[in-house]
């Protein structure tokens, strides 16, 4: 089940997330919810297989704003990653980041 | 109950994010302090904005969305006049999106991930405060109707100005629209609001050829330019361009100029002067503009000499009480029925000062007042000494000024001096002007009953020069008429000057109300008006205006009338 310290075993700086919450655990958990369950993890995803850079941008630049709202650092560290890439247009391989993105999301989605 | 303070009120601020999670955080940091609304891109943002754009205190937007970008958002309400007033803070994580941002028109910036909510609250409030601010500052400074400045600011910016170019020539010039009340009645006062936006505009466009400032207040327009060789040509022709709007209406532009203003007089007397010269056009219909020039100039030395002097000359008794008989003409004989109370004064520098002159400049600045309770209490203690003296009671009357009527301790004033003075109400009368009348008809009519009630006679002077519809002087609280001297003057040689007293005559019996002729100076005159049944006459004819030492010459002749006329009785009688 998903709880604040189990959170922060996985690494989220949730001092800061509760903090954006003025300290409403149920409210921040809630959102947190709300967070792992984004469509866009999925759309990225989808854009990418389609080399659809721009709209690849779009949807991570959201998710990062997003997660780093509520302090997931793991899975923000990634998707500031990727979203480095993105915003530059490198015709690369986004492969690993999106697994790394994805690794990181299922530990959290499995407190869920 | 306590009234609701700027502090209450909940203000309203909209969040703008395409991500709910990042809505719905913001909006929980927020909302126990303000009101809050959402949208999710900037297409309905707009629409919220426009919506609620009157009670809308903010907008936190963010940058990156679809539909409709923040950026987007930021054009639009930067292009409409009235929606670029409501502050908007960006929601951003790129620093490179922040002077854009700034170039259009944000006030300040929250990144993403967003700070602590108190960092967060802070900067809301904060932006609110400024906004709020600034739009106070804006509306009292500016005048709404024109988008000119107003008039306290006005003199402030020209006092900075001088400070930044002190070496400037500036020129003072003062517009004034004659008669706009005129188009007002005819046309409705949003006629008369529209030519003053017309002529607020283009005196912006003026102000767009030469530097300087320009407020507005009322009908008149001032304005502080630098000093140009073609300024009277420019103004002339700005003056000719508006007065061909006015037709052959009463109503026209003038314009007053203190040219080269000399920068050692304080500002306020710039445009005092600039105003002096437009006031110098009154009566000058040959042309619409004038220069503030050496004539004036002593003018005004010679008037701020006579205002300084108004109160050493009320101790050293420089001012003199003059009684102008009335005389009653309805019997066999003239009978000297009462008088007129005039003020005049003997300046020890000037000499005998018209009251034409010093009366509508005292006027101006209120110490008509201090003059016209000099003369209360002359003509009451005159009254008195008469009567001691002849046993013959001889009430007189006295001007009332406007600036009398909103003292609230008129009435009071007036009871006290006539107890003082052991009269009563009918031997002090009590002369209020026509152009009084008509200025401010209900706060008058209300004064003017309340001494009819306590048994003052009251007469409406100078009738007939004023604008009183009949409607309005039958609804007027009066005793008597005074027939302005310029109808009496041409009755005996023109006929239709005749027929109008005869009509005055008639309106005055319509009102039942008894008729002062004023200023009748020939045998004949007296005669046409006693035809017309005109009884009470006041005028050379009978007596110039005297001081007391004279006066009372009229007083014993009146008093040795009487007194035969009693032996006759008696005579007859026995």
């Amino acid at each position: 089940m998903l709880s604040v310290d189990k959170m922060k075993e996985l690494g989220a700086n949730t001092e800061e997330g509760l903090g954006r919450c003025l300290n409403n655990e149920m409210f921040y958990l809630n959102l947190v919810q709300m967070g792992l369950k984004d469509e866009g993890f999925e759309k990225l995803e989808e854009v990418l297989k389609t080399n659809d850079l721009d709209k690849g941008f779009e949807i991570a630049h959201g998710l990062k704003g997003v997660i780093g709202n509520l302090a997931i650092t793991p899975i923000y560290d990634a998707i500031c990653e990727i979203t480095e890439e993105l915003r530059a247009r490198k015709q690369i391989d986004y492969s690993p980041m999106l697994a790394k993105i994805k690794e990181t999301r299922e530990k959290f989605t499995s407190l869920l | 109950m306590n009234s609701l303070s700027n502090q209450d009120i909940k203000r309203l601020v909209l969040v703008v994010d395409d991500e709910f999670v990042n809505r719905e955080m913001l909006g929980f940091i927020i909302k126990r302090d303000y009101n809050v609304i959402n949208a999710k891109n900037g297409k309905e943002a707009l629409e919220l904005i426009r919506k609620h754009k009157t009670i809308l205190s903010l907008v936190l937007l963010d940058l990156l969305m679809p539909v409709m970008d923040g950026f987007t958002v930021l054009k639009e309400l930067q292009n409409d006049q009235e929606l670029s007033k409501i502050p908007v803070i960006v929601l951003t994580s790129e620093k490179s999106a922040e002077i854009e941002s700034l170039r259009l028109g944000a006030v300040d910036f929250i990144t993403k991930p967003y700070d602590m909510p108190e960092v967060i609250l802070a900067r809301v409030r904060r932006s609110i405060e400024l906004s709020e601010g600034s739009k106070m500052i804006q509306n009292t400074s500016h005048d709404e109707t024109t988008g000119l400045l107003s008039k306290d600011f006005f003199f402030q910016f020209c006092e900075r100005y001088d400070k930044y170019f002190p070496n400037e020539k500036m020129d003072a010039v003062a517009f004034n629209i004659n008669h706009l009340s005129l188009i007002n009645e005819i046309n409705g006062r949003s006629a008369g609001t529209e030519i003053i936006k017309k002529i607020a505009d283009a005196i912006k466009v003026l102000l767009n050829m030469t530097n300087g400032m320009a407020c507005r207040f009322s009908d008149t327009f001032y304005l502080y330019i630098e000093h140009h060789d073609n300024c009277e040509e420019m103004l002339k022709k700005f003056l000719n361009e508006f007065n061909s709007l006015f037709k052959n209406s009463r109503t026209r532009l003038v314009c007053g100029v203190n040219q080269i203003v000399d920068k050692k007089v304080d500002v306020y007397r710039r445009f005092d002067r600039a105003m002096m010269a437009c006031n110098s056009l009154k009566n000058n219909y040959h042309t619409n503009i004038s220069f503030y020039d050496t004539d004036l100039h002593k003018k005004e030395l010679f008037e701020e000499c006579l205002v300084a002097d108004v109160d050493s000359s009320l101790i050293n008794k420089n001012f003199i009480v003059y009684y102008q008989p009335k005389y009653d003409i309805s019997g066999t004989r003239p009978r000297l029925s009462s008088a007129e109370a005039l003020i005049r004064w003997n300046h020890p520098e000037f000499g005998m000062v018209s009251p034409a002159t010093f009366i509508p400049l005292l006027e101006e600045n209120g110490l008509v007042s201090k003059i016209d309770h000099f003369v209360w209490q002359e003509a009451a203690t005159q009254v008195r000494r008469w009567r001691d003296a002849y046993n013959i009671t001889i009430p007189v009357s006295v001007n009332l000024s406007r600036i009398d009527i909103y003292n609230p301790k008129l009435e009071e004033n007036f009871i006290k001096l006539i107890e003082t003075c052991g009269l009563s109400t009918r031997d002090i009368m009590l002369e209020i002007t026509e152009s009084a009348y008509t200025d401010n008809s209900d706060q008058i009519i209300q004064v003017v009953e309340s001494l009819r009630s306590k048994g003052f006679f009251i007469e409406m002077d100078d009738f007939g020069s004023g604008y009183s519809s009949l409607n309005m002087l039958s609804e007027l609280p009066i005793d008597a008429l005074k027939l302005d001297m310029k109808f009496i003057k041409n009755i005996a040689t023109n006929p239709k000057a005749l027929h109008m007293v005869e009509l005055m005559m008639e309106i005055a019996d319509f009102l039942k109300v008894s008729v002062v002729a004023e200023g009748v100076e020939t045998e004949e005159q007296c005669k046409l008006l006693k035809q017309l049944k005109c009884n009470i006459i006041q005028g050379f004819y009978f007596s110039k205006p005297l001081p007391p030492e004279e006066f009372k010459l009229l007083i014993e002749k009146e008093a040795g009338a009487r007194g035969s006329e009693a032996k006759e009785i008696e005579y007859v009688k026995c």
